[in-house]
């Protein structure tokens, strides 16, 4: 969420759904309050040592209990009027990326962590109450569960609550691109409660889920079983069953065992992925193109940036190397994330993300506040838009001047590389089409850069006659 | 004869699971819109867990029988 600078606490709009307790913004400080509800719970999870345990782990979100500076806690009350008997404090999360967003690994990674809680929390004798994707989040490099609230202690017999809710927001997502080699980002963008089992099994190979023991037991049997539920049978199920704990158990690790397996199906061909090595400059524009990222890089330090078809990351390392916190990595190819996300759990800290920056995730959910849409979520301190202008104005007949416009309006820094027509990737672009880009052209792109921005460095390539700017927002 | 009560106990428990997987599987009712879908597949848990839990059991003696190989080829190298 876009940090509100004033001092009053704003409750995230995405939290309404459980009443144990709601997060709250206040400045860049992020809270959470635990109403009285969830309070015996919470604290018998606490007590235990849990919180911390996990945290170091590095498998739940840092937690600070009573912190110094909440002040008062009326100023929590929660989405059903509730006054909070307790209130935490965590790190903010410089990115809040949504599962829509992330790549194969990303989601395969995001549930074995979920998975990896469950098996520990369940060995110290406590269990998660749901079990969605959202509640993972990338923080400093790592997957992390960040609600708290959803611990809660084991009670002998129970099945696993969350289930059904993780087949529909991790399992079958990869499930769909592990047998169809289909993407599943944008069917789980469609339906934020998950993929539905009825939809699954139609576009799920039936050879390959009925030849598979957790396909037949996870998938098929899961749908059949929610396509004939009657009302009548609905106590039945929830009140009488009881699951021996070392079958709960076995259910997790199983789980985690099927899915550790599963690879991406889809067929990877992708151009951007060795964009590098095809693309209509040298090898010597590209290290200049790198020196001139680097000495732009310490007007963003400590900040996070956004590189905008950021490919594999490798001009976002030039910024990084400098000192600036994070890179956000948006792309709309899923090979060079793939290839980004791999760099990034070596180390680099980029979070690289499927966006389409022309499609760009919207609001989505309750009063269209539940998950937020790309320009609601943050602004960077940074932009970077290499090569990607074209892309934009040409390839996806976005107005040029609004394109400048949205760098401009998205971060007070940036570089962007301006492509002439000239440009042989442009001339390609345009082969097979009439040119209605009128006003594309280098004295446009100044003229209207200028109209918002300072130039603060430009350098141009003598080779194609691309020319890569710097700019300030004027205030 | 204790151990052949319970492992006859359990044979009638996997299979009376193994008869609710056959209902489920062929079992054609109306789909009711009200009905929360995590209630209904708590049962299935029962299923999945059983099954899983034989799976665990398999991957543990494998895993016995390739360190006891292990351990054997080893001490053969040793010598």
């Amino acid at each position: 969420m876009i940090s509100d600078k004033s001092d009053a606490a704003i409750r995230d709009g995405g939290s309404f759904r459980d009443p144990s307790g709601y997060v709250f913004f206040r400045g860049e400080n992020v809270y959470r309050t635990v109403n009285p509800s969830a309070e015996a719970t919470f604290k018998s999870v606490a007590k235990s040592g849990l919180i911390e345990e996990l945290a170091g782990e590095k498998l739940l979100l840092p937690t600070e209990i009573s912190p110094a500076d909440a002040g008062d806690p009326g100023q929590f009350r929660g989405a059903r009027g509730e006054m909070p008997a307790l209130v935490l404090k965590h790190p903010r999360i410089p990115f809040i990326s949504y599962p829509y967003e992330w790549n194969f690994s990303q989601m395969r990674d995001a549930a074995l962590a979920h998975l990896d809680l469950q098996l520990r929390a369940f060995d110290r004798g406590f269990v998660l109450s749901d079990a969605t994707a959202y509640n993972m989040q990338f923080y400093q490099g790592k997957l992390l569960h960040i609600d708290v609230l959803s611990l809660r202690p084991y009670v002998e017999g129970e099945p696993w609550s969350g289930y059904n809710q993780f087949c529909r927001t991790f399992l079958l997502p990869l499930l769909i691109e592990a047998w169809c080699g289909m993407p599943f980002q944008p069917l789980m963008r469609g339906r934020i409660e998950g993929i539905s089992f009825a939809d699954a099994v139609t576009i799920l190979p039936a050879l390959k889920l009925w030849t598979s023991l957790n396909g037949i037991m996870h998938v098929a049997l899961q749908a059949r079983i929610i396509a004939s539920a009657s009302s009548a049978s609905k106590g039945k199920g929830q009140t009488d069953f009881k699951l021996a704990p070392a079958r709960y158990k076995a259910i997790l690790q199983e789980m985690r065992n099927w899915i550790g397996r599963l690879k991406s199906g889809r067929k990877v061909s992708s151009y951007w992925n060795s964009y590098a090595e095809v693309n209509s400059y040298s090898n010597d524009m590209r290290r200049v193109k790198e020196e001139f990222v680097s000495k732009w890089a310490p007007a963003v330090k400590n900040g996070v940036i956004w590189d905008i078809g950021g490919n594999t990351g490798d001009y976002s390392k030039c910024v990084l190397d400098a000192g600036a916190e994070q890179s956000i990595v948006f792309d709309s190819d899923l090979d060079s994330l793939e290839k980004a996300y791999q760099r990034s759990k070596q180390g680099l800290r980029v979070l690289p993300l499927l966006v389409d920056i022309a499609d760009p995730s919207p609001s989505l959910g309750w009063r269209q506040a539940e998950r937020r849409g790309l320009n609601e979520r943050s602004k960077p301190a940074g932009i970077l838009a290499l090569a990607v202008i074209h892309h934009l104005a040409i390839g996806r007949n976005l107005p040029f001047s609004d394109v400048i416009d949205w760098f401009v309006d998205t971060a007070p820094d940036g570089i962007i590389e301006f492509v002439p027509k000239s440009d042989p990737m442009v001339a390609q672009m345009l082969a097979n089409r009439e040119d209605v880009f009128h006003d594309y052209d280098e004295a446009h792109f100044f003229a209207y850069l200028e109209a918002r921005a300072i130039v603060t460095a430009r350098h141009r390539f003598g080779e194609n006659g691309r020319v890569v700017v710097s700019y300030r927002r004027r205030v | 004869m204790p151990l052949f009560l319970s492992s006859q106990a359990k044979m009638k428990k996997n299979l009376r699971l193994a008869l609710a997987a056959g209902f489920f599987l062929t079992a054609a009712s109306p789909a009711y819109a009200y009905l929360d879908p995590v209630s209904v597949t708590f049962i299935l848990q029962g299923i999945v867990g059983a099954v899983a839990a034989v799976l665990a059991g398999f991957r543990s003696v494998r895993m016995k029988l390739a360190l006891f190989f292990k351990s054997l080829i080893g001490q053969k190298n040793d010598q």
